[in-house]
């Protein structure tokens, strides 16, 4: 199922207590491998006591290296923590009908199914991103911010970079609603900076502007993920004595803190940044770099 | 202290505290803080993240005055069980042992989604020792709403299918302490593999006195959560007139907010 430069990069993912990332690579493709047979003989895994088993085990594994993803890891150990936590996720995906039943953006928490296409960016397998978006596509919610970002992270992942600007152009003046609730409206605010960063991102890969959203503009997309993650906790001060009351977005921050990591790796791979090669005039280089750009934005697999 | 907090075990379905509030006055000041505190923090949200936010003069007391001063029937039956929340967070705090951090999640869309949590953490060991999961039920159903809500919520804790919002929110709570990375590897581990699970329900009951074999009933299947008693608590608040206490505690917190110079 891996090919030899994947399992290698597998085989980088820390160890865990039971988890043996050498044989990883073997026990990923097992389980996919078992669960396309019993998919195939109409059997579902509930069915299957090894079966429940199995996917159990993903579930844990996936959990573990996605919060491993968030902190608690660099370089070519996040991006395998990162793969082989997208992988779980989309074989659990593949084969879990009814999922968790979790909405996709909450003050509390994102959806595994949000999180994997984030996760195969960060790991640089873009080919998987775009795999892994699929339940993505289409998908539209009430909420306007959040249905943006929704949208926008199935584009980031197909590379439709241009689409999300024409969306940002067309939302540039979509604001938080604070007729209801502030601790919603707050949410929202969160969600809607993390959007306004992967707009930026995406103007930068393609060396276009980066259209005025109603949403504070930060120096570097980083600073705005980075913004969120900041804002998303606070101490509640009561005159009482006992343990510390915190008032919590772990939602936004989650998905701010996959977004920072995943725009460390991708603005230094845009192509728009490629220096001239000799004799080529910068002017006509720069034209074709932003032209290619359009459907090849970045030098990954 | 605005409240008594003794413990009164429903053996052998759980552990688990009986509450009175001994000080209505300190526990409606309490009570504001928190819902001021929470405001302010969503204030400072909507300012760190847009261009431009009007905030006009009162508009935070505007906000809470809504949430408190509400329409009969479910506008009112969500006021009163924020409110109970609340004062499940402050007894949570003054029950805390020390280094236990107590998250106050927000709200949420459908019922699924993550009600409190207690983390627990060693500063030696630099890991997390347990993690309580609460259910609050602010009811004149509490029979119903346990068996009903509050147990298949717990199975689902049990079983692995919210560890990924378990992560995410400890991921938020365990900032503070600056692990390193090896330090946040064990921690996600133990997290997810040992599962160090307890599970607190809470639960506005009548009448007073609510005796231990009312809550023996009550908490009748609480059993077959999880094995050991230590880990199941089951916590009741008895009330003689469980709407009218918390309208008349809703006005109280009212006037601590209207007072203050926020």
């Amino acid at each position: 199922m891996f090919d030899p430069a994947t399992a290698a990069l597998i085989r980088m993912a820390p160890v865990l207590s039971g988890v043996d990332p050498l044989t990883l690579p073997q026990e990923l493709t097992r389980a996919y491998s078992d669960l396309v047979v019993l998919r195939l003989r109409g059997v579902g895994p509930s069915d299957d006591p090894n079966q429940v088993q199995t996917l159990r085990r993903l579930k844990r594994i996936a959990d573990i290296y996605e919060a491993a993803v968030d902190s608690g890891t660099t370089g070519d150990r996040r991006r395998a923590a990162a793969f082989v936590a997208a992988n779980a996720h989309q074989l659990l995906a593949r084969v879990m009908v009814d999922g968790t039943g979790q909405p996709l953006l909450e003050a509390d928490a994102i959806h595994p199914i949000v999180a994997a296409p984030l996760l195969f960016l960060v790991a640089e397998q873009n080919a998987d991103a775009r795999e892994s978006a699929r339940p993505l596509a289409g998908i539209r919610l009430d909420n306007l911010l959040r249905s943006a970002v929704i949208e926008s992270i199935y584009d980031l992942a197909t590379e439709r970079y241009q689409e999300i600007l024409a969306r940002a152009q067309r939302l540039r003046r979509a604001r938080v609603n604070t007729d209801g609730v502030w601790i919603t409206s707050a949410a929202d605010a969160l969600y809607g900076l993390c959007w306004s960063g992967i707009v930026q991102l995406v103007a930068r890969l393609l060396d276009e502007p980066f259209p005025e959203l109603e949403f504070l503009p930060f120096d570097t997309p980083q600073q705005a993920f980075q913004r969120v993650a900041a804002l998303a906790t606070r101490e509640l001060h009561l005159d009482v004595a006992g343990a510390d009351l915190l008032s919590t977005f772990a939602g936004p921050r989650h998905l701010a803190r996959l977004l920072q990591h995943l725009a460390d790796d991708l603005s230094s791979t845009g192509i728009v940044s490629l220096a001239p090669p000799g004799g080529t005039n910068p002017q006509f280089w720069s034209r074709w770099l932003r032209h290619r750009a359009i459907t090849k934005p970045v030098l990954l697999a | 202290m605005p409240l008594q907090l003794p413990n009164f075990p429903a053996n052998p379905e759980c552990g688990g505290k009986q509450w009175a509030v001994i000080d209505e006055d300190q526990l409606a000041t309490l009570a504001a803080l928190v819902l001021i505190g929470r405001a302010k923090h969503a204030e400072n949200v909507l300012a760190g993240t847009q261009r431009t936010v009007t905030i006009v003069p009162d508009a935070l007391k505007e906000q809470l005055r809504r949430q408190l001063q509400t329409a009969a029937g479910p506008p009112t039956y969500h006021r009163d069980g924020l409110l109970f929340e609340i004062i499940s967070w402050i007894a949570a705090r003054i029950t805390a042992a020390p280094n236990e951090l107590i998250s106050t999640p927000h709200l949420k869309s459908t019922q699924q989604g993550l009600d409190t949590i207690k983390v627990g953490f060693d500063p030696t060991e630099r890991n997390v020792t347990r993690v309580v999961v609460y259910e609050q039920k602010c009811t004149e159903h509490a029979r119903n709403r346990f068996r009903d809500e509050v147990i298949p919520a717990f199975d689902e804790w049990k079983s692995h299918k919210r560890d990924n919002q378990l992560v995410q929110a400890v991921t938020s709570l365990v900032e503070r302490f600056d692990l390193k990375d090896d330090e946040e590897l064990r921690l996600y581990d133990r997290l997810v593999q040992a599962h160090p699970l307890a599970f607190q329900a809470a639960l506005t009951v009548t009448p007073t006195p609510f005796e231990t074999a009312r809550c023996v009933a009550l908490f009748e299947g609480f059993i077959a959560v999880t094995p050991d008693i230590a880990n199941r608590l089951g916590d009741t608040f008895p009330l003689a007139d469980i709407r009218g206490w918390f309208a008349t505690f809703a006005a109280r917190v009212w006037a601590k907010i209207e007072a203050s110079n926020v």
